[in-house]
């Protein structure tokens, strides 16, 4: 019997979706305590968040940050580098602050 | 080696997102992992068959049984995702993008 990946969807303002490592979507806090929680919300029992107010580019790189603060945790040489294209970098943080990531 | 894969976690080196319309998956995988293996993780997690699967890189299909360093797919790398329709033909290649 095949046990499905650990894994969570995001969900853009769009309704684009990011399906990700539930390790990936746990360097964001936030996401962290709304998965975990044990009111028994939609979020725990279909893995699914929605971010109405984070557009989809910005959704896309918050999880490639998740992967690429994976990659940083295992490294133990130079990390790589995250490059934020400036005209992102505003709802970015926005959505970083939002996510405590 | 005849065992199953398990689904534990061994230390995969990058991650690849796979697409198809609104849709961005995101996996971890080895540069040395073959094209149907990755079509097989897929499967568990959209619910499809992976013969129903094709993957493709920009215009180019994926063989299954390459590696996807084979086809030059490096950490990060973007993947067209192909459902084979009812009429039993695969559909193309569709990525939404946002418009700003």
């Amino acid at each position: 019997m095949e046990k499905p990946r650990e894994t969570v969807k995001l969900i853009s303002a769009e309704g684009y979706e990011f399906v990700v490592d539930y390790e990936a979507a746990c360097v964001s806090s936030t996401i962290r305590n709304m998965l975990s929680s044990q009111g028994g919300f939609t979020e725990t029992e279909r893995g699914e968040v929605r971010f109405p107010e984070i557009s989809a580019p910005v959704l896309e790189k918050v999880c490639q940050y998740f992967y690429y603060k994976l990659q940083c945790n295992r490294s133990t040489g130079a990390t790589p580098e995250f490059h934020i294209p400036p005209e992102e970098a505003l709802e970015l943080l926005m959505a970083a602050n939002f996510l405590d990531t | 080696m005849g065992d199953q894969p398990e689904n534990d976690v061994e230390e995969k080196t990058m991650y690849i997102r796979v697409k198809r319309k609104k849709m961005t998956v995101f996996l971890q995988v080895n540069p040395t992992d073959v094209v149907s293996s990755v079509k097989e993780t897929l499967a568990g997690l959209v619910e499809k068959s992976s013969d129903d699967m094709r993957l493709w890189s920009g215009s180019v299909l994926l063989d299954e049984n390459k590696s996807l360093e084979h086809f030059g797919i490096g950490n990060g790398a973007v993947l067209g995702l192909a459902y084979r329709s009812d009429t039993g033909e695969f559909e193309d290649v569709i990525i939404e993008q946002v418009d700003n």
